[in-house]
């Protein structure tokens, strides 16, 4: 079992790769069949032009591009957003197409096509369920894994962005989308219905649950700029633990400092990745 | 107010200077043809192709794209809502288009877009392959495109009705009328054009590729030219023109999308003046224009609402002075431009440039040659002396060969420096891309057969890319090194009743430097760049009858480049044909065009599907007709 490979030394290695492509995110997989003892890379690609992919590094440093349109004569399409690994299958969230593409993971051979609206980033809740955040519908998208169909919609916030899964609840991080928001949705896993809806700061973006399953949401903070572009106002961001569906303690960053993207190690600590 | 009072004052001194000295519009001396237009001044050494208003045809919904395509071997890259034109392996923005000698080219973003630009109305369109920055400025470095709407004193009258429909929702509705005596001459042209795109086609990117219809694709079109021409006297004339279009367009996104709601909505308004006065050794030519661009995109999905609006108002003087068997041509020009923009930092932006050009021109015998050198002024970077040296010999009475090596240049656009937002920031350190350019051809002009071939080989340097930064946004900065060198052949053969024109490019067109650590374009061919393009057309006329038949390929392209190897769009072949009927005894004419004849699927640009097979009906009605040539 190859687990969290070190995701930095791969987003070189993407990079190396796929030069005209973004890397958006990356999954920690362990994968079997064609695709085994390596790890994929999703390829954004460039905007507007539907030449997203997905490419397949193994133990060796092999790259193997295009793993998803080489098998499927058909086009994965535009802007490749995420991709996650659940029950065998790959779930690849094509951000403005409009779809989840679902692959076997060992072949990558497409099994169904979801259409969804905006879809940001996946998260199993069961066997039998997932949810996908969606910034089209402000809200997540409940997928039944046995259909690979969409059985119901949950609304949240605006723009639903980074989403995990513990305790019987999803946490989802409303960034605001094209605009603002500040809230995480506490979605309860049994009746798919918002439990409780909690102000963490300006643009939550991301989040991890660590080793004693407490909730670790990172905020951006937000620029306000005037017509002018100068900035009006600004707003810090903040990491904020959340215990038993509260707040129990925010760490505020410096006012300018607008981290994105939590992870979390092995040992369950987390740490931000970016600042921009 | 002290612009136009100026400007008046300069008018009326001209006419009341244009006592009379034998003169006309071209006067033939011995050594040196005086032209007051520059294009043809400064032609010597250049790869120049003209279309003549039957080339250029009559049809009030052609496109100048389709045009250029059918008729030159210019590579038209087309996607979403937008043709482009490239030439010799640049880009779109580094080509530029003129009207009646103005540059066109938006201010904001260095591009016009062919596709709702209708050729109807123009007098004259020429092509100049290469660069011409020494004498039109900035832009002109793969090519430049010259619109020539001011009519000639030729006698004549027309009013001509012309109605098109086609497939996929193509409606089109144009009248025009000219009227011209020795002294005046006029013509106005009206168009609106409604194109549904609603044409099939297969979505190759999508599970079973199934067979859709385009639904999102919508143009709305309408545009009025109205020109004007008056001779004062022999020495003396003045020419106004204005050209207004607004269009409305649905901007479809590429085929792996399910829907779009972006809009795009264009308004442009143009005005141009001039005056020319002949005097014994010379010509002195004044220009005027005014040219605003109002443009919008809307893409609420995505919440994007851009507009901006543009300025130019342009000043031109040039005089050309004739002696001893050497022409001195003496050009100055003064540009204010601005921009609004809600994506600009401070939201406008103005800004004032000016330029100088000097050249000077030798005839003698066989042998012509022409040296120019332009200064050009910017209140924000400095541009470099722009030199041109070109020569043309005639060998034989049907072979001239020609040299031309210039210097070519292009300012980084008023996006590339003010930009702010949307995960992008303008760079205001930018200073003009640099090109080299040397270029040698041969023209064979015999009665019956026409051959022009060029070979050229265009250095370019601080080319302008926008590149993602280590915070994650987009910025500009002068770091592409491109080579771009090849070869363009054309030729025509006409017999009574007919003609064979061809045309043949071989553009090779390579990255030299790379741009971060982990490029791997190096040495390769740019994207989107076909390394063969070529085309042929048969005009066959007989009695009232003409058949046309058109036929053009584009080599295949990268569309990104990979280690090991690079993804392609496949070359194409499409083949149009037309006939047209005009009898004699009736004012009516009947075109019947069908346009991608063999049903081919093609794209030039990734994921942007293009029309299959598909039919025009063009009726022209012609109420008044005179013409009386001297």
């Amino acid at each position: 079992m190859k687990k969290n490979l070190r995701k930095l030394g791969i987003y070189a290695l993407v990079i190396m790769a796929l030069s005209s492509c973004k890397k958006d995110s990356i999954e920690d997989i362990y994968v079997a069949g064609n695709y085994e003892d390596g790890y994929f890379v999703t390829n954004e690609g460039n905007f507007g032009t539907g030449n997203g992919s997905i490419s397949f590094v193994d133990e060796y440093g092999f790259i193997d591009n295009d793993v998803f349109a080489s098998v499927n004569s058909f086009a994965l399409g535009d802007v490749v957003q995420s991709m996650s690994i659940i029950n065998d299958h790959a779930y690849i969230l094509v951000n403005n197409s409009s779809k989840i593409e679902v692959a076997s993971i060992d072949s990558m051979i497409s099994v169904a096509t979801i259409n969804v609206s905006q879809p940001r980033y996946m998260a199993k809740v069961s066997d039998e369920k997932a949810y996908v955040t969606d910034w089209g519908i402000n809200g997540v998208q409940v997928i039944d894994l046995a259909t690979n169909t969409i059985s119901s919609t949950i609304a949240c916030g605006t723009g639903p962005e980074g989403i995990k899964v513990a305790n019987g609840f999803a946490y989802v991080c409303n960034v605001g989308g094209w605009g603002l928001d500040r809230t995480v949705s506490v979605i309860n896993t049994s009746n798919d219905a918002v439990e409780t809806t909690l102000i963490v700061g300006d643009k939550p973006n991301s989040v991890e649950i660590d080793a004693n399953g407490a909730v670790w949401v990172l905020t951006g903070g937000y620029t306000e700029y005037d017509a002018d572009w100068n900035i009006v106002s600004e707003t810090a961001g903040n990491l904020v633990k959340i215990v038993g569906n509260a707040i129990e303690a925010t760490y505020t960053f410096p006012i300018g400092n607008h981290p994105e993207d939590l992870i979390i190690n092995d040992a369950g600590q987390p740490s931000r990745r970016s600042n921009y | 107010m002290k612009q136009i009072l100026a400007y008046i004052l300069l008018f009326l001194g001209l006419s009341v200077n244009s006592l009379a000295q034998t003169a006309m519009d071209t006067i033939r001396l011995p050594e040196v043809k005086l032209e007051h237009n520059r294009l043809q001044t400064h032609s010597i050494g250049t790869h120049l192709v003209i279309l003549t208003p039957e080339l250029i045809g009559e049809s009030s919904s052609q496109k100048l794209s389709d045009c250029l395509v059918n008729n030159s071997s210019v590579y038209i890259k087309q996607y979403g809502a937008l043709a482009t034109p490239t030439f010799r392996g640049t880009s779109s923005s580094h080509t530029l288009v003129l009207w009646n000698g103005i540059p066109l080219n938006s201010i904001a973003n260095g591009l016009l877009d062919f596709s709702i630009t209708p050729v109807q109305g123009f007098e004259k369109i020429a092509i100049v392959h290469g660069g011409d920055a020494s004498v039109f400025g900035s832009g002109a470095m793969g090519g430049s495109i010259h619109l020539n709407s001011i009519p000639d004193f030729k006698n004549q009258k027309e009013i001509k009705l012309t109605s098109e429909q086609g497939s996929y929702g193509l409606l089109s509705q144009g009248i025009s009328l000219k009227h011209s005596t020795d002294k005046l001459a006029f013509n106005l042209s009206l168009t609106t054009l409604s194109d549904e795109n609603s044409f099939t086609y297969t979505n190759t990117t999508q599970r079973g590729h199934p067979t859709v219809v385009n639904d999102y694709g919508k143009i709305e079109s309408k545009s009025g030219k109205l020109n004007l021409a008056y001779k004062y006297d022999s020495t003396t004339k003045f020419a106004v023109a204005y050209w207004s279009s607004a269009n409305d367009r649905e901007v479809p996104q590429n085929m792996t999308t399910p829907f779009s709601d972006a809009k795009q909505y264009d308004k442009t308004n143009n005005l141009f003046l001039s005056a020319t006065h002949f005097f014994t050794d010379g010509v002195i030519t004044l220009k005027r224009a005014f040219l605003e661009e109002d443009f919008r995109y809307t893409e609420h999905l995505k919440n994007i609402d851009s507009q901006y609006l543009t300025n130019s108002n342009i000043t031109d003087v040039d005089v050309k002075i004739n002696k001893g068997g050497f022409l001195y041509n003496l050009g100055g020009n003064f540009t204010k431009q601005s921009v609004i923009n809600n994506n600009y930092r401070d939201s406008r932006q103005l800004e004032k440039q000016s330029a100088i050009f000097s050249s000077v021109q030798y005839n003698y015998d066989f042998l012509s040659m022409n040296t120019v050198l332009r200064k050009q002024w910017q209140t924000t970077f400095s541009v470099p002396l722009i030199p041109s040296l070109a020569f043309s010999a005639d060998i034989t009475k049907q072979l001239s060969i020609r040299f031309k090596f210039n210097r070519n240049f292009r300012s980084p656009t008023f996006n590339d420096r003010f930009w702010v937002g949307a995960g992008a920031n303008g760079n205001p350190d930018l200073t003009p891309e640099d090109a080299w350019s040397k270029e040698f051809g041969f023209d064979i002009n015999a009665p019956y057969f026409k051959f022009k071939a060029n070979a050229y080989n265009l250095d370019i340097s601080d080319m302008i890319l926008w590149q993602q930064v280590d915070n994650g946004s987009w910025m500009p900065n002068n770091i592409k090194q491109v080579w771009s060198r090849g070869l363009e052949t054309s030729v025509k053969v006409h017999t009574k009743n007919l003609s064979i024109i061809g045309n043949y490019a071989f553009t090779k067109s390579t990255n030299e430097i790379a741009t971060d650590p982990l490029d791997i374009s190096v040495g390769k061919q740019l994207r989107y760049v076909p390394l063969h393009k070529g085309g042929v057309a048969f005009i066959v006329k007989e009695s009232d009858f003409t058949f046309i038949v058109n036929q053009n390929y584009t080599g295949e392209v990268i569309t990104s480049h990979g280690a090991l190897e690079n993804k392609t769009l496949p070359y194409f072949i499409l083949t149009d044909i037309a006939i047209a009927y005009s009898p004699a005894f009736i004012p009516v004419s009947i075109e019947g065009k069908v346009k991608n004849l063999m049903d081919k699927s093609y794209t030039t640009y990734q994921n942007y599907p293009n029309p299959g097979k598909g039919a025009i009906l063009l009726i022209r009605i012609t109420l008044i007709q005179e013409k009386n040539y001297y």
